[in-house]
């Protein structure tokens, strides 16, 4: 028997086969840019698939926002022309309300991004799958001991390499302080504002969650999701910083204090890494919030202060692009 | 990976076929590619740590417009660890075909791919895969190894892809070795991203060596479409055909994968 290195002189593929071996020297050691993928599948446990089988509305909003992440991210290493960041804001749109049925690729949405910092994608894409496992579990009625459950998924997330801290930071005063921190939402007010929107729904939905099984979430969570939707329709403009995990899901923040800091440090994150280049400088603390975020508990009370009316072309629901 | 008893349908049975027998695939993330489904072409990457994936195909071959045959296989696959899977499957033939075209297309197979790295701006991704199959007929057991480097690069939203391999097979009823090497060069891509990244094509052009001192080798092309039913659930349908010796084959197939 011959061995797998036993290459007969007379073969034409020879040089080919070994070009290809050398080139895997080669960049072997460019190590540079060198990094490992380390993809890894959520916990498992009887809470998985629960909530596009439970409350599939939600989830189509979800992958929606997948994709407005990622959309922008690309957009962002492209042209920063008000205009194309613009077309990039309305496809998001068109996307959301297309009610997509799947996640979208984020790696063919946002290639160059991908390609440029695998590190932070990976960081957002597991933060991504926290929310995405815990949005699970609250919606399955087979999981009884959630507290449990929440605290595995909880360690899972914390073990890998590119977790978010659990411990709270000081969003509002040093992390919105950065030479960086509020470039992109100066320039871009509007779509700044539609992305606070979406990390509001994403926190606001956790107190339908917390309150009830999957059966009273259905029978609540669309009035959420129609807020939300305001919101796209007319960005919340008068919101001068991110919502907040305690804002929007005081009962959830008050229980899971842990996964609420992640969701806050994540989304303070998302905010610092919109900077686009164009970076100011000043003490941040101080600065006012402006109008905040309702809880999700107001929106459903009738409570909730509608957001101020913006002028402008945004698609809406039932609109939309079939993918 | 059986070796096959040349002739030269054979030949061309099995450079045509052998892509579209059901192996791994990567389910939960669609873009990648793996080996048969639908096309002989792998990209670099492993699926996620922990992850399950059972996927299951049928295809329909034909040769010079008098053998034909359907082959069925399934396969199951695992990571093992970050950035490596491992796999075992196995194909089992049925049809009008005679013995010599049944090839590698039935037995079984174990398999595993290292993923080096995320392809960055610059580097390409890079996996090393390496394999082990086995066929029994007529009281004979034939074994065949397999290394394979895997390179895959982007260009924007369309993903190239190197496969370069080389195979060692074993006959033990005619004592006997055979090598040969392998190489397929495609591309895949989502037509409508970024909006839409639900369909993918992937196409490939591909070259192997005859096993055999003086034997033909073959050269192909094949094409294929997946579809991302569902998060958990990918859909593959692909065709491809090969020339040997002046003889051609053709090869039609689908398939399902589903991630857990």
């Amino acid at each position: 028997m011959g061995g797998f290195v036993r290459l007969p002189m007379e073969s034409p593929m020879r040089p080919l086969l070994l070009a290809l071996a050398a080139s895997l020297v080669t960049v072997s050691t460019a190590s540079a840019q060198w990094v490992t993928r380390d993809e890894r599948r959520a916990p498992r446990g009887e809470w998985n698939w629960a909530l596009p089988r439970e409350l599939p509305a939600l989830y189509r909003e979800f992958n929606g926002i997948d994709f407005g992440h990622a959309h922008l991210a690309q957009a962002l290493l492209g042209a920063q022309d008000s205009s194309s960041v613009e077309t990039a804001r309305l496809q998001v749109l068109e996307f959301i309300f297309s009610g997509p049925e799947v996640p979208p690729d984020e790696e063919l949405v946002a290639p160059d991004f991908a390609r440029a910092v695998w590190e932070a994608q990976r960081a957002f894409g597991w933060a991504h799958q926290l929310h995405r496992s815990l949005y699970d579990l609250f919606a399955s009625d087979r999981v009884e001991d959630k507290d449990a459950a929440y605290r595995q998924i909880l360690a899972d997330y914390l073990s890998k390499p590119e977790a978010i801290t659990s411990h709270a930071l000081d969003h509002h005063g040093a992390l919105w302080g950065f030479p960086e921190s509020r470039a992109f939402s100066k320039r871009f007010p509007k779509f700044n504002a539609q992305i606070w929107a979406y990390h509001w729904l994403q926190a606001a939905v956790y107190d339908v969650q917390v309150e009830g099984g999957a059966s009273l979430q259905r029978e609540q969570m669309p009035k959420v999701i129609s807020w939300y939707h305001g919101y796209l329709a007319n960005p919340p403009l008068d919101w001068q910083f991110m919502p907040l995990m305690r804002e929007a899901a005081p009962a959830f923040a008050e229980r899971f204090p842990e996964a609420a800091v992640i969701f806050d440090n994540l989304h303070m994150l998302h905010d610092n890494g919109h900077g686009d280049g164009h970076m100011e400088t000043g003490p941040a603390a101080g600065r006012p919030m402006g109008v905040r975020p309702p809880s999700a508990r107001e929106v459903l009370e009738g409570t909730a202060v509608e957001p101020v009316r913006v002028t402008g072309e945004t698609p809406s629901p039932g609109g939309g692009h079939e993918h | 990976m059986r070796r096959p008893r040349f002739d030269g349908t054979a030949a061309v049975f099995l450079a045509a076929a052998v892509a579209l027998v059901p192996r791994a695939v990567h389910a939960i993330d669609h873009t990648n590619l793996d080996g048969g489904r639908p096309v002989r072409l792998e990209d670099a990457y492993a699926i996620a740590h922990r992850e399950w994936t059972i996927e299951a195909g049928f295809r329909l071959d034909a040769a010079d417009g008098r053998t034909g045959r359907g082959v069925f296989g399934a396969d199951v696959l695992f990571g093992l660890l970050p950035n490596l899977q491992i796999g075992a499957g196995g194909a089992a033939v049925s049809g009008s075909a005679g013995p010599a075209a049944l090839g590698r297309a039935e037995g079984g197979r174990f398999e595993t791919l290292f993923n080096l790295n995320q392809e960055s701006l610059t580097l390409p991704a890079i996996a090393l895969e390496g394999a082990f199959g086995f066929s029994s007929s007529g009281g004979d057991t034939d074994t065949a190894y397999e290394v394979t480097a895997i390179l895959t690069k982007s260009l924007g939203r369309v993903r190239f892809h190197v496969n370069g391999g080389y195979e060692v097979a074993v006959d033990p009823g005619r004592g006997e070795d055979g090598e040969r090497g392998r190489l397929a060069v495609g591309a895949s891509f989502a037509p409508g991203a970024p909006m839409g990244t639900r369909w993918v094509i992937v196409a490939d052009g591909f070259a192997e060596e005859s096993e055999r001192t003086g034997g033909d080798g073959a050269v192909g092309g094949e094409a294929g479409l997946r579809y991302l039913w569902s998060e958990r659930i990918v859909l593959d349908a692909g065709i491809g055909t090969a020339t040997a010796g002046g003889r051609m084959a053709f090869a039609a197939g689908a398939g399902i994968s589903v991630a857990f």
